[in-house]
């Protein structure tokens, strides 16, 4: 087996995805990361809250700080009550459509180690015929790990316990396409380890801030405060963001598609950002030949929201990997657009090497 | 020692939506241990044990070996596809799911959900009808069209996982426990004990209807038969009187579409060798293959039920104890020569 450091891109972002790190828990992944990170020109910090700061000098040609983000959590589940049948209830971490739930397996980080068990409602045969057409209520879900009383539970994991979801890395489509739990945002974070990698020991004009986040599913508070230690100029958040570019979605319904590069917001729920990076990021890819998409909905929202009204506020843009199925066991994304984001940021960082195209995006 | 759990992980491995039951080589795992083995049209399989002596009656045990699916009806652009159900799949189960699309090759797929911003206000209410719901491939329009054809089937993907109290989940348990468990039986009867020939049939199209053991059956004559199934598990949110509670052996079924005689030896035969057994009324009928063999085909028929939750779902769940309780009574009334007795002899 390769050891961590060895991995890099979509082998990289495999490993990152198999750990199960739900908001508040993200050690794991901190973990992982650090290791990647390993022996680079770079200081690494981890903060109160979990978050993991990679700082690489600049020349000292500028005073600029540029802050890239991803964040390091994932959705997941959390216990809040055991049934008398050993059932478990449970709550969901971050915004998961009750619609994915039904019939998925999870597994819990319990007291000896991993505990697996299924997500089950009342077979669909004693419904009635109205109730078969509709998700099962949150209320009605119960994750069985195969317990027999409180107990029983008691015994792998208690109240309080989280999981995620349980699901296989996978690539399909002729290899095109990446399926699995958690892209959403670990493929931002695998971007991030590859570019800081692949900088090596080049010299770039700016200070430069990786910042690997915490809590982003349940509003953004870990880049609120690597943004507060930070106080950068320019911040990018990197990240995955839901596409339904399906069969009979029209037009900007569809946000982006899965191929077309990273999707680059101009705004959505939480964010209305800058025009100026929006162009400069867009003018990049399109004078180097790199495939990029605006975003094509004001939908969603990132930790963009908490880091551009940081300070006296920060010129802010997100770049996202076109994401399907967003916030279950099985996000689809397109392995090419992993490489064009990873090829654009480069651009960038080079193109911000430059003290005119600093000032100008800066404005 | 055989293990048993291996063999039916092993059995839910093959693909067998109903009407493409065979799907690859008739070798299952214990084919060695029997005396002859068949397959018809129907796309059922049979597996003889012979006692020995010429004109012997036969018992059959019937397991069905299809599951629930779906199939394709329709290959779009960007390599979805619209498909129709085969059985009743769990619907609430699908959005999101990974499947396997049986074309030319294994392909993995996903079955799409709909993102929140495309719902109207109280449409993320209601689960997309089979004609809405996409299957992602990832392929593109022509590779699409060149690996999948119209009424190939679709399965869940096929995986498993442990749970506590030798409890376990995997795709397809329906019915391939039970038809793990009918072979397992009857290949561990020494050959010097059978009181009768058995054929273990691993019935086709149960999930729609029932057809491949009323051709199954027909075929064969037998002087009895027993029917193995999955049966709901009990839980405090199921209200019906038909289910069994898990962990606490298989159920057996009186209804008057059954025979009385061969349900009460089968319950006599459990008391007698202190085996678990919990008794169920379903009436007027069960709505498994026992129903199509006795009615249709008028051959005295019983039936046996594995608890099994989450059925219909890619983790259908049953335990291993119960799976062991059932093999050692299947066991045992494969070595009874009164259970061919018959209600009216």
């Amino acid at each position: 087996m390769k050891k961590r450091q060895e991995l890099f891109d979509i082998e990289l972002l495999h490993m990152l995805c198999d750990i199960d790190a739900p908001s508040g828990a993200e050690a794991p992944v901190r973990e992982a990361i650090t290791e990647v990170l390993a022996g680079l020109p770079i200081t690494l910090t981890t903060d109160a809250v979990g978050n993991l700061i990679a700082h690489r000098s600049g020349s000292g040609r500028s005073d600029c700080r540029l802050f890239l983000s991803a964040h390091m959590d994932e959705v997941g589940f959390m216990v809040t009550g055991i049934d008398e049948d050993g059932r478990l209830r449970f709550d969901n971490i971050g915004g998961i459509d009750t619609s994915v739930l039904s019939g998925r397996a999870v597994r819990f980080i319990g007291k000896r180690g991993l505990a697996g068990g299924v997500i089950s409602a009342p077979p669909v045969h004693l419904r009635s015929p109205e109730e078969r057409k509709k998700p099962t209520r949150q209320s009605d879900l119960r994750i069985d790990i195969g317990a027999l009383s409180v107990e029983d539970a008691e015994d792998l994991l208690s109240v309080g316990t989280i999981g995620t979801f349980c699901s296989e890395f996978t690539e399909f489509g002729d290899g095109r396409l990446l399926c699995g739990k958690a892209i959403d945002d670990r493929i931002g974070c695998a971007v991030l380890c590859d570019l800081l990698r692949l900088l090596g020991d080049e010299s770039l004009d700016f200070e430069l801030y990786c910042a690997f986040t915490t809590r982003e599913e349940i509003g953004c508070s870990g880049a609120f405060s690597a943004a507060a230690r930070v106080a950068p100029d320019i911040a990018l958040v990197l990240e995955s963001t839901a596409v339904a570019d399906l069969a009979d979605v029209p037009g900007a319904s569809r946000v982006g598609t899965l191929g077309g590069g990273p999707a680059v917001s101009f705004a959505d729920r939480g964010t209305i950002y800058s025009k100026k990076l929006f162009d400069f990021i867009l003018g990049i890819a399109e004078k180097n030949g790199i495939p990029a998409q605006p975003k094509r909905f004001a939908s969603g929202g990132n930790d963009a929201a908490c880091i551009h009204t940081g300070g006296c506020g920060v010129t802010t843009a997100a770049l996202s990997i076109p994401t399907r199925y967003l916030h279950s066991a099985s996000c689809v994304a397109a392995r090419e657009d992993y490489f064009s984001m990873r090829e654009l940021l480069m651009h960038i960082l080079r193109g911000m090497s430059d003290p005119e195209c600093l000032s100008e995006a800066k404005k | 020692m055989l293990d048993l759990k291996k063999q039916i992980l092993s059995l839910c491995d093959y693909m067998s939506v109903s009407g493409r039951e065979i799907s690859g080589d008739n070798d299952v795992f214990l084919y060695g241990r029997f005396d002859r083995t068949e397959c018809d049209h129907m796309g059922n399989r049979f597996f003889y044990r012979f006692c020995g002596c010429e004109h012997a009656p036969l018992l059959l045990v019937d397991a069905h070996f299809d599951e629930v699916g779906l199939l394709v009806s329709e290959i779009l652009e960007d390599g979805f596809l619209r498909v129709l159900p085969v059985g009743s799949p769990d619907m609430r189960a699908l959005p999101a799911a990974p499947l396997t699309v049986w074309g030319r090759e294994p392909l993995f797929a996903v079955a799409a959900s709909t993102p929140p911003h495309l719902r109207g206000k109280n449409a993320g209410d209601l689960l997309p009808e089979f004609g809405e719901l996409l299957i992602d491939t990832g392929l593109s329009t022509d590779r699409a069209r060149a690996l999948i054809r119209v009424g190939d089937r679709v399965s869940f993907r096929k995986r498993s996982g442990e749970m506590k109290n030798n409890k376990f989940y995997a795709c397809g348990l329906d019915n391939k426990a039970t038809a793990a468990i009918a072979l397992f039986a009857a290949a561990s009867v020494p050959k010097d004990a059978l009181p009768f020939d058995v054929c273990v049939l691993l019935s086709a199209g149960e999930e729609i209807g029932g057809r491949g053991a009323c051709a199954g059956a027909a075929g064969l004559s037998p002087v009895a038969a027993i029917v193995l199934d999955s049966g709901f598990a009990a839980a405090p949110d199921i209200s019906s009187t038909r289910c069994i509670r898990m962990g606490e052996g298989p159920g057996i079924s009186y209804s008057a579409a059954l025979d009385r005689y061969l349900t009460r030896r089968i319950i006599d035969i459990a008391e007698k060798n202190r085996l678990p057994l919990q008794v169920i009324a379903e009436n007027p009928v069960t709505g498994t293959n026992a129903d199509s063999i006795q009615f249709n085909r008028g051959v005295p028929a019983a039936l046996l039920s594995l608890p099994l939750s989450n059925m219909h779902t890619p983790v259908e769940v049953v335990s291993l104890e119960d799976a062991y309780a059932m093999t050692s009574l299947l066991t045992a009334l494969l070595q009874d020569p009164a259970i061919l007795g018959g209600e009216t002899k």
